[in-house]
This record gives C-alpha cells, structure tokens and sequence, in this order.
C-alpha cells in the first residue's frame, strides 16, 4: 500500500510532468513514435495486400514474407539498427531503429487482415456487383473495401496497439518514450518511477484500442454495422458477403 | 461488458491527452529552465574552486554503461562525449582521447592481484608486483582492445606483453598455483599475464578462466579452489564492505581494502597503475577541434556537447552530478 501511495505521489510532482524528462514530453514522443510507426507500415502494407486480396492471389506468399517482421525479435531489430544507425532521427517520427523495429512489427496483422478482408468478400456480391455493370475499380473501391473495412481496421487496431506497447522498448537505444520511465527507473532502483511507467504505457495502449475501435465502428458501413453487432435481435437481412453467413 | 461506454471514455482520454501534448510540447522550453533549475539548485552547491561554465548547457543522451550503444553513438557523432570504462579497448582502437579526470571525480579502480594468503610466498609477490609495476592505462588499453576488438587469444596477447618487456626478469617462483578470472576482457588479459610470468618464473600454474563473476570467484579464493584473481581496487572494496564509499586516491582505498581480504584469508598486492574506471571519452576531431585535454576544458567549451551514458547518469556522483558539483558543466534535460 505503501509503494502504491507513492506512485501517487509520484504522479501528484508536478515536476514529473512537465520539462524535457517529464511525462507530458514522453507522451507526446510515445505517440508520435508509434503513430509515425503504423502510418508508415499502412502505407507500405495496405495497397499490396488489399490489391492482391481483391485479385485473390499470392496471399499465402504475402502473409508468410510479412511475418518474417514478427518472427524477429523487435529487440534484436533495435540493437542491430543501434548498431547501424545509431542515435539517427527522422523528421517527425524519431528514433530511425525504433521506427524499423516498430514497422517490422505492424506490418504483419495489417497485410494478413487486408488480404483476407478483400479475398473474402462472398462471391454472390462480386458476381451481384459485375452483374449491375461496374468495372474492376469500382467493384474495389464501392463494393470490396466497405465491405473489408471492419476487418482492415480491425489489423490497424492489432498492429497500432502492439506498437505502442513494444515502443516501450525504444528507450533501450537512448529514444524518448515512456520506456524512458521503466529503463531509468530501473537503472537507478526507481521502482516508483518504473511502476508509473508501465502504468502510462497501460493507459495508452488502452486508450489506443479504445480509439480505434471507435474508429472501426465509424468507418463501418451502416448496413454492415447492423449485421456485426453482436446482440441478440433480427439480423439485418440480406447483407451478403459479411462475416457472418448470411441466413439464406 | 459496456463496451460502447467505456470506448466512449477512451476516446475522450485520449483527445485530452493528445491536446495535452500538443500544448506541452510547444511550452517546453519554457518548462525545462524552470525543472532542471528547480532540481538542480537543491541539490547543486558548486565547489568553491569549481570553475563556472560560461558556455550552454550540455545536453544528456541515456544510452548504456559503455556498452556499444555509447560506443556507436560516438563513432557516429550522435553523442560528443561518451562515459566509458578506462580500459575499455575501443578507446585505442578508435584513437578516441580519455579526458583526464583532472578534479579526481572518479574512485580509484585499479588492477590489483588478489593472492589466497597461504600461497602468497614473497617470490610469488614479487613477481606480481613486477606486472603490476609494468602495467600503464595504455599498455592495458591495447591489450584489451587485442581481445575483445580484433578477437586474439588472452594468453598470446599476454605472452607478447611478458617477451616484450622481459617480465618477470630473473625472478623465480615455486608452487602449484591456480590463477582464475572473472568473466570479461580485462580481468582475463590480467589473469593470463600473472600466470604467463608465474610459469617464467618456474612455478606450475592451472588456469582457471572466465569463472564467473565476483560473487562467485571471490567465494573460491577464499575457499581455495583459486589461489590468484585479478580484481579492480575500488569495486573490491565496495564488494567486502557495501558502505564503503571508495576515494580517488588507490593508496586510501589499497589501505581500506587490506584488512578486509586478509580478514576473508587473501591478500592484496600492489595496485597497477592501469585501471579500469569511468572516463569522459571524446573523438580526436572533438578534441583537437575544441582543445580539449582535462575533463575541466568542457567547461570553457561554448557550444552545447551532448554526453552519452547509462540511463542511471543523471542520478550519479560519478556522472552527471558530479559534473555539474565538481567540474561546474551544466546540463539541460
């Protein structure tokens, strides 16, 4: 009870907020390093597997080279790009290493959800859809990808909480963060100040999913909405091609 | 489960905390005078004869204990100056200038034999102290850098040393002997030296290298299963009695030591010159460029240096504090 009053304390100094070591900086580094991180790995990850999820092919292959990123340790990333890069920053999103482990990180939930996302769009509304006239384009971009929303946006989900959370380790090769909390509390027997650390990285990984499930629910189709959620009640009908089977 | 409230909640938090970001990353410059001065002036009482810096604040990267991280961050120019350990092989490798500790901030940690006091017979003695005697920060610093960076054998390199400088000489020495140490580069390039003199000398010597850390090679001194380990002064010291706070000078810390190991049943011999301790390290370019030679010269630098060193630095007498108490640097954070 003792040590959990002084992590109160702890977060009543005002001087553990503010400065360039304070909690406010960190935050601000945390965020900036991690949303840089699945920015970058959307951009590198969305197009080729929501392209090739809609041409339903070289899935396996896709999915297989991206997970290299998660077989590698992200740790050992940080310690062999420390090596390579040192202490490089990149304009707006920091640490260069922290960046290549983090996007090494991100990449694999996002390609492996886009691609099956788009591929698994049922056949009868494809069909449906060439069926009323539309070209290749529009069947992607009004048919396949709203209908592929909720699961993409649940890989952004997966991928941007696993990042903040591992960004943590960032702090490890000498980059902001709130690892920065954890890392010198420990170097210097601050249990207090690495407790709050893990508390902040906590808080923020929630408030990420919270986030972005937010958003997944906003960029959800009103109809799809219906037909996903989970209470009981009469399932919308006839919304074909969501992840539920459709009644027939 | 009331997910779609708790979402709700989420989402506010992080907008106020995204807002508060924004807001203290643009007012930060303000609020870090304000900390560090507030931190520093309780705990900072400059020395009388501490030289005021007139340059900018430096600034403090938190890396590793001289560890690659600092290492690279050096080569690379992320950091200007870097905390290393003395012996460090990289310091010679990189022609990198250790700056001298000139107001003696750091504890004295030289190379020191260890000797189980039943085998510690005067030949043996002498012919220790004859490589202690031969043993400078630089001829340890290359010797090192020979192991751990160009990845020779401990016992070549500390053959040549011994044929080189003609150690032990005409001394002799008796006995079954068995040298151990601890696990890292110096204490084994020490270790190969003491016994490569003691079998010139005559005597019969069993190796018994990398056995692990103190805790465990101290415990088999005193035991008997080692008769000789190299040990570093100050750390010895600290690790026989936990509130000894080590000096600067190796005959105060040599003399507080001695009782202590003879209490355990080994002895310290004389200490090396060569030792192992924190050294501010910067690049020739750094140090030609800036004139530097003392770690006192950073505080007539007028540009602002970024020190690179373990996460612990800030809190450190051996570091951060101690450059701003003793050497009059100040540091932004």
């Amino acid at each position: 009870m003792d040590f959990l009053r002084e992590v109160g304390v702890w977060f009543n100094d005002p001087a553990n907020w503010s400065g360039g070591r304070g909690i406010i900086h960190q935050l601000y580094e945390h965020v900036r390093m991690s949303g840089g991180a699945v920015v970058v790995a959307m951009v590198l990850a969305l197009p080729p597997a929501v392209w090739l999820g809609h041409r339903r092919r070289f899935g396996t292959v896709a999915m297989n080279v991206s997970n290299v990123g998660r077989a590698v340790p992200s740790f050992a990333i940080l310690v062999i790009g420390a090596k390579l890069f040192g202490l490089k920053e990149l304009p707006l999103v920091g640490s260069l290493t922290a960046m290549l482990a983090l996007v090494a990180l991100a990449v694999p939930p996002l390609v492996t959800n886009a691609y099956v996302a788009v591929a698994e769009v049922a056949d009868e509304v494809r069909d449906s859809a060439r069926g009323m006239g539309m070209g290749d384009r529009q069947l992607l971009w009004r048919i396949e990808l709203p209908l592929a929303m909720p699961l993409v946006m649940s890989g952004v989900r997966t991928a941007a909480v696993q990042v903040v959370a591992t960004a943590t380790i960032a702090a490890f090769v000498g980059a902001d963060g709130l690892g920065r909390f954890i890392i010198d509390g420990r170097a210097t027997q601050d249990f207090v100040q690495l407790f709050a650390g893990a508390l902040l990285v906590a808080a923020l990984s929630m408030t990420t999913e919270g986030t972005l499930a937010l958003a997944q629910r906003m960029l959800t189709p009103r109809g799809l909405r219906a037909a996903l959620r989970p209470t009981a009640g009469p399932r919308a009908p006839g919304i074909p091609g969501s992840a539920a089977p459709a009644a027939a | 489960m009331s997910k779609n409230s708790s979402r709700g909640l989420l989402g506010a938090v992080v907008a106020v905390l995204l807002l508060a970001a924004a807001c203290g990353d643009s007012g930060s410059s303000d609020d870090d005078g304000a900390a560090s001065g507030g931190s520093t002036t309780e705990t900072t009482v400059p020395d009388e004869g501490a030289p005021s810096a007139d340059g900018p604040a430096f600034e403090f990267r938190p890396l590793d204990a001289g560890g690659p991280l600092t290492k690279a961050a050096l080569e690379n120019g992320d950091i200007d100056i870097a905390l290393l350990f003395s012996s460090d092989g990289a310091i010679a490798a990189n022609d990198w200038v250790a700056l001298e500790d000139d107001e003696d901030l750091q504890p004295a940690d030289n190379f020191v034999p260890a000797v189980r006091t039943e085998v510690n017979t005067p030949e043996v003695a002498a012919v220790l102290d004859a490589i202690s005697a031969a043993l400078t920060v630089e001829v340890m610093q290359e010797m090192v850098a020979a192991v751990s960076i160009d990845g020779e054998n401990p016992a070549d390199v500390a053959g040549e040393f011994l044929a080189d400088n003609d150690l032990p000489g005409e001394l002799v020495a008796t006995g079954d002997l068995t040298v151990g140490s601890a696990n890292f580069a110096e204490s084994e390039v020490a270790a190969e030296l003491y016994a490569g003199a003691l079998e010139a000398a005559g005597a019969t010597v069993e190796r018994k290298l990398q056995f692990g850390a103190r805790d465990v090679y101290i415990p088999a001194l005193v035991s008997g299963e080692l008769d000789i380990v190299p040990e570093f002064t100050g750390t010895l010291l600290s690790f026989l009695d936990a509130d000894a706070a080590p000096s600067n000078d190796v005959d105060e810390v040599v003399e507080a030591l001695r009782p202590l190991a003879e209490a355990q049943g080994f002895t310290v011999l004389e200490p090396a010159e060569a030792d192992s301790v924190n050294t501010f390290v910067v690049t020739a370019e750094t140090a030609d460029d800036l004139g530097l030679e003392t770690v006192s010269d950073l505080a007539d630098v007028d540009e602002s240096l970024v020190l690179g060193g373990p996460p612990e630095c800030p809190e450190r007498e051996f570091c951060l504090v101690g450059l701003e108490e003793v050497y009059g640097l100040t540091f932004d954070l």
